[in-house]
């Protein structure tokens, strides 16, 4: 009785799965949220002028005026972090749900499917892994220029694999599950039982690992800026900040520092809600 | 003792030996080897080829672009002609298989000589570094996972979990950079950047190896200065991986000491020193050590930030400066020969891996 009810029973159902808000949930849900206005908003925490030239206030070390004090150009350091967070994270949002949804749709196909049409296609995901990013990175922004754009193409590129990886294992035992095999029974088709009993099931594990790799591809993102990779010339993007910083890094230490502290601390975020993710899916 | 069960190997790469189910042991092995040499160079010819599109095929004008910035109409065709890009591209990827299949990665524009040679100069700096970041990566990694499996509770195993968090999530750079300002900067403790000069101690360069040659040559000071360079870049790059050798030893660490064995063998009256060392860590270390091989191929590779932020004139600097002055031989030379190195040391790993692990077999 009760194994029939769970087959039939849709993908999620969405009123047994009732998140318990404990008071760190609700902490990162409010830092989530500031993070989100911050990125699609900067504005309002800024004022007009946040990109204007000052050289009167060049490298004014850190005051109330100034938290995160001024760079070269006499621009508060804070308020070009707030604008550049839109690229910085943007980015980075852009890399994982992009491969998380590439490397979703392979692996299920490759699960699903098996046989040599998946021994070929995870030997593909092995050639893909083995190329280290960074290296990847600089022959692709070389070839087709270097912006965002294809810093963001080339980890997008070395990041799905992994999501592929997982979700097709995962899809290796979910297809025998007994509620697949009964939609199968009530005449789904194949791409039916993917679409609505298998895919859905490998969210849980997909959305704990991207959210942990929204920072990690933080982490690669800052790193090609830092190399020149990435974000070019004036943009706030944080990356390129430390970079620019790194020429002053002797006399106005705050330049460097602070956006790598922004860094580091959205990072461990994003790691820390990960974890809570996949805490709550096991 | 004929029947070995399926043998299956950690690492990524996993090659199936299906095939040699039923033949003698010996067979099966060559069989293995043989099959991952084949990988090895279906992976070396997809990195060739990559580069051969993202050189000849991707962009608009790749003779402008092997040119250089500064090149005028009558040099790029020259470049044109030279590296046949009027040609059929499938003649062109033959000429260019061709090249790298007898290591001739053209010229490199800045330095004006062949890239290879570039390439052997910047490799003892840049191996240097990595092999003393590697060695103390696992010694380190390993430790702190052992004391962090066998006191999963204590202050020590709260810090070291705190601070594997806190590397993971580091940016290199950022680090790199932080350390440079205050232990070498403002403190004066460490050199800002660079590695030993070897005409100030007056030692000559033999191996490439600032810590050899000064040993080679007996001048401890010399020896000392080179050790003094290394801190900063190593300490670096070594924080940036902990995190991961470390969380996989402690993880692998507490499902041995769990198992029944180590039950036996504290029954027995041995000392928790002995299950702990010599029992558990050896059986332990089995999936650590496929990690650590992977883990050499992201430090080569991960090398290009300390190096950028350390000058340290090795393969990263040498891209990096390569990638500044769009000189674009020397990119993809480093793009096959850090990817090549990568897939190899994997696989020399997936080698190895049967030999510490006698059963042969996956028991996890």
């Amino acid at each position: 009785m009760s194994t029939a009810a769970q087959a039939a029973a849709p993908a999620r159902s969405r009123g047994a799965r009732r998140v318990r808000w404990t008071p760190r949930r609700i902490v990162l849900l409010a830092i989530g949220a500031l993070i989100l206005l911050i990125v699609l908003f900067p504005g309002l925490f800024t004022s007009d002028t946040w990109n204007k030239v000052n050289v009167a206030d060049k490298f004014l070390s850190p005051s109330w005026d100034h938290p995160f004090g001024t760079d070269e150009a006499g621009r508060d350091i804070l308020q070009r972090m707030i604008h550049g967070a839109r690229l910085s994270i943007g980015a980075s949002l852009a890399v994982a749900f992009a491969a998380a949804a590439i490397g979703t749709i392979y692996g299920a196909i490759a699960g699903w499917v098996g046989g040599w049409v998946d021994r070929i296609l995870m030997r593909i995901v092995d050639v893909f892994l083995a190329f280290p990013y960074l290296v990847l990175a600089m022959a692709l922004a070389a070839a087709i220029g270097r912006d965002m754009k294809s810093a963001i193409i080339a980890l997008i590129i070395v990041w799905w694999p992994s999501y592929a990886r997982m979700v097709r294992g995962r899809v290796l035992s979910l297809k025998r599950d007994l509620h697949v095999r009964a939609a199968r029974t009530l005449g789904a088709s194949s791409a039916q039982l993917l679409r609505w009993h298998v895919i859905p099931h490998t969210f849980g594990e997909v959305n704990a690992r991207l959210t942990v790799d929204i920072g990690y591809a933080l982490v690669a993102l800052t790193g090609l800026s830092f190399l020149g990779l990435a974000a070019q010339g004036t943009s706030p993007e944080w990356g390129l900040m430390v970079s620019t910083a790194k020429s002053f890094v002797l006399s106005a230490w705050w330049y460097a520092l602070f956006p790598g502290v922004v860094i580091l601390l959205t990072v461990l975020y994003f790691v820390r809600v990960g974890d809570e993710l996949a805490g709550e899916e096991s | 003792m004929t029947d070995l069960g399926p043998t299956t190997v950690a690492a990524p790469p996993t090659p199936s030996l299906k095939a040699g189910a039923g033949a003698s042991r010996p067979a099966r092995i060559a069989l293995g080897v043989l099959t991952r040499i084949g990988w090895l160079l279906v992976v070396v010819w997809a990195a060739v080829s990559l580069t051969f599109i993202l050189s000849r095929v991707v962009p608009a004008d790749p003779a402008r672009l092997a040119a250089g910035l500064q090149a005028g109409p009558e040099q790029v065709a020259e470049v044109r002609a030279l590296l046949g890009l009027d040609q059929p591209l499938l003649k062109q990827y033959i000429d260019y298989l061709g090249g790298i299949a007898t290591l001739d990665f053209g010229d490199s524009i800045q330095t004006r000589g062949p890239v290879l040679d570039d390439l052997l100069k910047a490799l003892p700096a840049t191996l240097e570094l990595v092999l003393v970041a590697f060695t103390i990566y696992a010694i380190v990694g390993i430790t702190l996972g052992v004391l962090w499996a066998v006191r999963p509770r204590g202050i020590l195993s709260r810090l070291i979990g705190f601070g594997t968090i806190i590397g993971a999530a580091v940016p290199v750079f950022w680090l790199g950079l932080v350390l440079q300002v205050f232990l070498a900067s403002k403190l004066g403790w460490f050199p800002i950047s660079g590695r030993m000069n070897y005409n100030d101690f007056g030692v000559a360069d033999v191996t490439g190896f600032t810590t050899i040659d000064a040993l080679l040559a007996g001048n401890l000071s010399a020896f000392g200065d080179a050790l003094w360079h290394l801190v900063l870049p190593v300490t670096a790059l070594v924080a940036s991986q902990l995190a991961v050798a470390t969380r996989l030893m402690r993880t692998s660490m507490a499902q041995q000491l769990r198992r029944p064995y180590v039950r036996v063998a504290r029954a027995r009256g041995s000392s928790e020193l002995r299950v702990v060392v010599v029992d558990a860590l050896r059986n332990a270390l089995n999936p650590v050590v496929t990690m650590l091989g992977m883990q050499f191929g992201w430090l080569l590779a991960g090398t290009i930030l300390v190096e950028v932020v350390f000058s340290w004139p090795g393969l990263g600097l040498y891209a990096f400066n390569a990638f500044r002055t769009f000189d674009y031989n020397p990119i993809l030379a480093i793009t096959i020969v850090t990817t090549v190195t990568f897939v190899v040391v994997n696989e020399l790993v997936g080698l190895i891996y049967p030999i510490l692990d006698p059963r042969l077999k996956e028991d996890r």
